[in-house]
């Protein structure tokens, strides 16, 4: 027997580089604003599911008692760039199943105080002891786009101006701008053919949702939860022709959709992980918003614009809004709920009814993803 | 992950002999990994069980020293104690796994999927290393130290 759950309320802090600023500070920035926007004391929390990749030992703890969220049970997952929507799905699963109500997801990173520069890759791990890193990985993705689809250097430019130039509309923003095509091609080559511009920045943020079962008396502005789902990467070896991820994208991508009675064309409103250009080209396409190797052509028609039929990374996406690892999963779920709730104010797809949130963690050479969360929410009370 | 901006300094292997090192074991005659005797899947390592079928044994077998380019990049940015450009590239050795090596070629431009490459070992750096191969499979590159 599972419950029907929704998100209550959602808070983040700013996303940028701040090493100045103290986990704790930004831990409160973002679940102060979560319980007042839920109208849940920290003392009616029941439990706690946290994500968080390079935080120290116990930061959940560390940070949420100042808050009062002591003497409950809290859980501290890793799974790579999904760390907080894998909370968020093990929140909603915990509550969909009676063991909790008024359950606290909450995600948090600060990785200025880890490195200075790129994340480093794992010398445990087969390529990344070779100095291979993400940026490699998606340049790999990239090529291998070019050579057999087509995609053009073009294509991939136009997802950095598009979610740069949509982050202009989002004040706790870490990228936002207005560049062209030209600039995002003349900047710094990273990793062919990816270049500077089309890589996302470390970052340093938290952020929170409380979920609880749905149809809370009084409250209109609750959020439903249709599904959420999660599954860690299959093997990515030789026998695989689709780009690392596609695969596990799309699998994950249609249990959600299955389970939330929604195809991709219900969709009005998508978070997805464009931590590169070619990350929102491929995931668009395991979404089923067009064929493979049409992901290319769907940016370039404007269609994944705010405007177009399916806006995506209308917050500026990874690139732009911001990418700390165990925080951005959560940003991305905030993002969702503002839309859905009509309060996106510069950034807001009209009438979004349907909004979707995906998430990729990855870095584990031989398998297709560390991990990836799909949820699908929905407007709260038939908001029309 | 992905984030992206300078470089570091910390050395990415794990010290030498310290029977941590994760990279495949590359030699001229070829990649050496696993095969399942079972399903006759092949892989890197030689786990007890086939992350295929579930058989076991997984014996060892040699793949390659030939394969086919999936895909390639150039690294053009500092990682780690590493000093770019790198020239990589996803290789599928024949009757084998697909492997991640770098290559030893002409240019820095990234080596077009399809294309043929011969195992030449290991670099200095203990990083398995490939050159183009032409259509007889020898290979235009050597170690160099």
């Amino acid at each position: 027997m599972t419950a029907s759950v929704s998100v209550w309320g959602v808070g983040t802090s700013r996303f940028a580089r701040q090493p100045d600023t103290p986990p704790r500070e930004l831990a409160w920035q973002a679940v102060a604003e979560a319980l007042i926007d839920a109208e849940v004391a920290p003392a009616d929390v029941e439990a706690v599911y946290a994500g968080t990749v390079f935080g120290d030992p116990g930061v959940t703890t560390r940070t949420l008692q100042h808050l009062g969220i002591t003497g409950v049970p809290i859980v501290t997952v890793e799974n790579a760039c999904a760390s907080g929507t894998t909370a968020f799905h093990e929140a909603r699963a915990a509550v969909a199943e009676g063991r909790y109500e008024a359950v606290l997801a909450f995600g948090i990173e600060t990785m200025t105080a880890v490195f200075d520069g790129p994340i480093e890759p794992l010398a445990s791990d087969p390529e990344g002891a070779q100095g291979f890193a993400m940026p490699s990985l998606y340049g790999m993705a990239a090529h291998r786009y070019q050579h057999c689809y087509g995609v053009t250097p073009e294509q991939m430019a136009l997802v950095a101006v598009k979610n740069r130039r949509h982050a202009l509309g989002n004040p706790r923003a870490q990228h936002a701008g207005e560049f062209t095509v030209e600039q995002i091609l003349d900047s710094r080559p990273i990793s062919d053919p990816l270049t500077l511009l089309q890589c996302c920045d470390i970052s340093d943020a938290a952020a929170a949702a409380v979920l609880g079962p749905a149809g809370r008396a009084g409250r209109a502005s609750d959020v439903p939860v249709r599904a959420s789902a999660l599954a860690s990467g299959q093997a990515w070896d030789h026998t695989s022709d689709l780009v690392w991820g596609w695969q596990l994208v799309s699998e994950v991508a249609a249990a959600a959709f299955e389970n939330a009675g929604v195809g991709p064309e219900d969709i009005d409103v998508l978070e997805v992980h464009d931590a590169f250009t070619i990350g929102e080209i491929v995931t668009t396409e395991a979404l089923g918003l067009c064929e493979l190797g049409g992901g290319g052509a769907l940016v370039e028609s404007g269609r994944t614009s705010l405007g177009g039929v399916h806006p995506v990374n209308p917050s500026g996406g990874l690139l732009a809004r911001g990418h700390p690892l165990g925080a951005t999963g959560l940003g991305q779920i905030a993002e969702i709920v503002w839309q859905l709730r009509g309060d996106a104010e510069g950034r807001q797809v009209d009438g979004a009814r349907i909004g979707v949130v995906e998430t990729m963690g990855g870095g584990t050479a031989g398998i297709d993803g560390n991990a990836c969360v799909v949820a699908v929410l929905e407007a709260p009370g038939g908001r029309q | 992950m992905g984030n992206m901006s300078a470089g570091g300094d910390e050395p990415l292997q794990a010290p030498a002999g310290s029977g941590r090192d994760p990279r495949p074991d590359a030699t001229p005659e070829g990649l050496k990994g696993g095969r399942c005797v079972a399903c006759g899947y092949p892989m890197l390592y030689r786990p007890p069980l086939c992350p295929a079928c579930g058989a076991s044994p997984v014996e060892a077998a040699t793949f390659g020293p030939l394969g086919t380019v999936w895909s390639s990049t150039v690294l053009r940015v500092r990682v780690a104690d590493r000093k770019p450009p790198a020239l990589l590239a996803y290789v599928d050795f024949d009757e084998g796994p697909r492997a991640l090596v770098h290559v030893d070629g002409p240019g820095d431009q990234p080596l077009l999927p399809g294309a043929r490459v011969r195992l030449l070992g290991r670099d200095d750096r203990g990083d398995p290393l490939v050159t183009p191969a032409d259509a007889n499979g020898h290979g235009a590159g050597s170690l160099r130290s």
